[in-house]
């Protein structure tokens, strides 16, 4: 019998939710980038097959199936990062988690104990029942999976004031070819940020906070140094910073009426004002909520392109303002600058609308890294590596080398996610290279 | 193969190109049910996009693609505002085109040719259900029952001119000349044959002196006041009628009498189940609801309603060609409904009337009683000394 025809077999007979489909495994082999196709034919390959398990018993059986078979494992929760995490570069089976949602509510602790699948701001309308609210969640939170942010390591909304994913997360449960077990405070690092290639996330227990009501301000600031100020001085729970040209294309895209000014958007808790603002121009409070519920859909001005370049670079405090300049220089228009706020620094997000169907997309993409050398060379880093930046990790990833050993140690064959995060391949190569010429 | 299907795609290339894959569409009804992404709206662009890329659609995949009620949920959350219900049906037609019918829904499209109806019954009884007693006028006020309610749900067609003659309407009333609005037919990819149907559907009623419609069908009231004008705009017609749907006449006409005038009220608890095709579509959300309240009932909302609605897993030929998928997603409704402990669910559309109560049927449920709004009025009106 065909390899290929025994692992088909034993894959159908174990599970109820799998797919062989070609058009279903091209589906499962892509997250929200769209990069020029001469690197997609270098990175990217395709998925064998996509398991869908229900429990952590399913877990296991995948991981001994992966084993036996050699096939690589690609874990993938709602594919809405757009690192190429979830891409697979050498075949093997995509584990869907978003049959794994469930999650239950400690009131008393104030956590959430949440299988990897589920939904995050399904978790938050629940927990607001109880009068309960995420301390953090992603600006995906209404579609994107609480195994996916972890696994990414992401900042987001009330990043400001609890730091990232990885500062609430309290414990993991992993599966990996040893077998399922618990990891603590002192054990994250090596799975928080890892994009599975440590093990699979197969349930996260996260830190609630009591609700308190949400009180938005939408500041006009002269400069980034301003933005700052403001919140060092009024320490807000969250805070992003949207440029004048961020609203220009969202009036331009929605049909809004936003003041084109460069905003600040403070988010209190508990509070109805906020002492030392009466010298700030603000927009109406109406709008500041307007733009608060608006916090999940940065992705709008995707409708300009019809696609979208961007690029992530935390950037220390202290070198922010050189960097937005730098921005200035090399994009003179239509482009959007959104920074998010947090304790580990200013995650600037650069969007800039473009077309894959147009060759202006490739000189865009090269912007875009020219931006994030300015940003290292400022003493930033990517806001994650995932697969298109692995080959950046050994230089901006803290305790790199310890990880490399831990992924040696317990993934020796290099099955849970090949390409991410520890570089593999000829992608990596390239980019180096890419990045000297550029 | 492929490349014909590109071509034909070619100009939809900026909406395909446009969705984000932020997967906010998970939404959909039947992506719930399914749990694949194939069957998902974000999937489904991403496989028109592969499609463009001169990628092979198979029979399997293309399924996949009809597994859609057309509810409009998706273009609710659309962040970046694909119009997508308009791509969906427009996608149906061409992709019909290229690579043939589903056979569920030809045998709609045969039926209709042969009975000019969905459901195959003969053309002699379309008007079997209609009661005696009722006086019919020749009127310019014409009641539509529409193919559902004429050969499946009776009760709505029968309680619906109980009420509009209790009320002293003088409506017109076309029997065997009432024929197939076209609805299913254009949400199935096969707006070709419906366009016949706009066609004929004007010449009877400009014969017959039509001036307003009224129907008690969420999707007959859709087309009518959406597809055909858009039709006849196409086609260099005109189309000149006032499409009201029963809520919207009885609220306007007889609202106030059934609220201040009837005394006699419903009791119980009730929850409204907004039809997509009059809701979310056409935007008529109140008067309905009006109604439920000037009957004395208590209304209680579910999770989901007005613009965020969910299906009731019939629409855009799920039934007819995936009915226990239809099924399931007419379970998760009444799910909704369930949680809060109503003695009614009430709806506008005989088509999802037949098929919540089908899925309640299913499930071996015994509550809610599931009614449409017809029989609610014409409840109040029996309470109040009767016809």
């Amino acid at each position: 019998m065909e390899i290929m025809e025994k692992f088909e077999l034993e894959v159908r007979k174990l599970f109820p939710h799998v797919s062989f489909h070609p058009l279903e495994r091209k589906i499962y082999s892509h997250d929200i980038s769209v990069i020029p196709k001469y690197i997609e034919k270098v990175a990217f390959s395709e998925a064998e097959a996509i398991i869908q398990p229900e429990s952590v018993e399913d877990v296991k059986q995948i991981l001994r199936i992966s084993k036996e078979h050699s096939k690589p494992i690609v874990p993938r929760g709602s594919a809405t990062s757009g690192y190429g995490g979830v891409i697979p570069v050498s075949g093997g089976i995509v584990v869907d988690f978003s049959r794994m949602n469930r999650f239950e509510i400690d009131e008393e602790e104030k956590t959430v104990r949440s299988e990897p699948g589920a939904i995050w701001w399904d978790i938050q309308k629940e927990a607001r029942k109880k009068n309960l609210s995420l301390r953090v969640y992603p600006t995906s939170a209404i579609s994107s999976t609480v195994g996916g942010w972890i696994a990414q390591g992401g900042i987001g909304v009330g990043s400001t004031m609890f730091g990232g994913i990885g500062d609430n997360v309290e414990e993991i449960e992993i599966v990996d070819f040893e077998g399922n077990k618990k990891v603590g405070k002192d054990g994250l690092k090596y799975y928080v940020g890892m994009e599975g290639t440590t093990g699979l996330i197969t349930s996260a227990k996260v830190k609630l906070m009591e609700y308190k009501e949400e009180f938005p301000l939408a500041i006009h600031v002269g400069s980034v140094l301003e933005a700052i100020k403001i919140i060092e001085g009024g320490k807000p729970y969250s805070a992003m910073l949207m440029s004048s040209e961020f609203f220009r294309i969202m009036n331009e895209v929605k049909g809004t009426d936003f003041e084109e000014k460069d905003t600040l958007l403070a988010v209190y808790l508990g509070k109805t004002e906020v002492g030392g603002m009466e010298t700030y121009e603000a927009h109406e409070a109406y709008e500041a909520y307007d733009l608060w519920d608006d916090r999940f859909f940065p992705l709008r001005i995707k409708k300009k392109g019809p696609s979208l370049v961007s690029v992530e670079v935390l950037v220390p405090f202290e070198n922010l303002e050189a960097f937005y300049k730098e921005v200035e220089r090399k994009l003179t228009a239509n482009y959007a600058v959104q920074t998010c706020f947090s304790r580990k620094g200013a995650n600037v997000i650069v969007l800039i609308p473009s077309d894959e169907r147009e060759k202006k997309f490739t000189r865009d993409w090269k912007t875009a890294f020219k931006l994030l050398k300015i940003g290292m060379k400022l003493g930033g880093k990517p806001y994650a590596t995932g697969l298109y930046l692995s080959h950046l990790n050994k230089k901006v990833m803290e305790d790199y080398e310890e990880l490399e050993k831990f992924k040696r140690k317990v993934d020796g064959r290099n099955l849970l996610n090949p390409g991410k995060i520890f570089p593999q391949g000829k992608l990596p190569m390239l980019m180096k290279v890419a990045s000297l010429v550029i | 193969m492929s490349p014909e299907l590109s071509k034909i795609l070619e100009d939809l290339s900026d909406e395909i190109y446009a969705c984000a894959q932020c997967n906010y569409c998970r939404i959909c009804p039947t992506f719930k049910v399914e749990g694949w992404e194939s069957v998902s709206p974000k999937g489904r662009l991403y496989l028109l996009k592969l499609a463009l890329n001169d990628s092979e659609i198979d029979n399997l995949m293309l399924k996949d693609f009809f597994k859609c009620t057309t509810c409009g949920l998706c273009e609710n959350v659309c962040i970046v505002d694909i119009p997508l219900l308009k791509l969906w049906e427009e996608t149906r037609n061409r992709l019909a085109k290229v690579k043939g019918v589903l056979p569920a829904h030809k045998k709609l499209a045969d039926n209709v040719a042969v009975n000019l109806n969905l459901y195959g019954g003969e053309r002699e009884l379309r008007s079997e259900w209609f009661p005696e007693g009722v006086e019919v006028f020749d009127s310019s006020v014409l009641y539509f029952a529409g193919c559902t309610a004429s050969y499946r749900v009776k009760e709505i067609a029968q309680s619906t001119v109980k009420i509009l003659s209790h009320f002293g309407i003088e409506f017109n009333y076309l029997g065997r000349d009432e024929i197939c609005c076209g609805s299913t037919l254009i949400r199935t990819g096969q707006k070709d044959k419906a366009e016949k149907l706009v066609e004929k559907n004007i010449k009877i009623w400009e014969k017959n002196g039509i001036e307003t419609i009224i129907t008690s069908c969420a999707g007959c009231y859709r087309t009518f006041a959406l597809d055909y004008p858009m039709i006849c705009k196409e086609k260099g017609l005109e189309f000149d009628f006032e499409i009201l749907h029963l809520s919207q006449f009885i609220e306007r006409e007889a609202g106030k009498i059934i609220k201040d005038g009837m005394k006699a009220k419903l009791k119980g608890r009730a929850t409204y189940h907004d039809p997509c095709h009059l809701g979310r579509h056409a935007g008529v959300y109140e008067e309905p609801r009006e109604l439920i309240k000037a009957a004395g009932l208590e209304l209680v909302e579910m999770e989901h309603n007005r613009e965020n609605s969910f299906c009731c897993g019939a629409g855009g030929g799920v039934r007819a060609q995936f009915r226990d998928l239809s099924l399931e997603v007419g379970k998760l409704r009444l799910k909704e409904a369930l949680e809060l402990d109503v003695d009614y669910l009430i709806s506008c559309c005989p088509f999802c009337k037949m098929h919540l109560s089908h899925s309640k049927r299913v499930s071996e449920l015994e509550k809610p009683e599931i009614l449409d709004i017809s029989e609610v009025i014409l409840r109040v009106i029996d309470e109040n000394g009767g016809v």
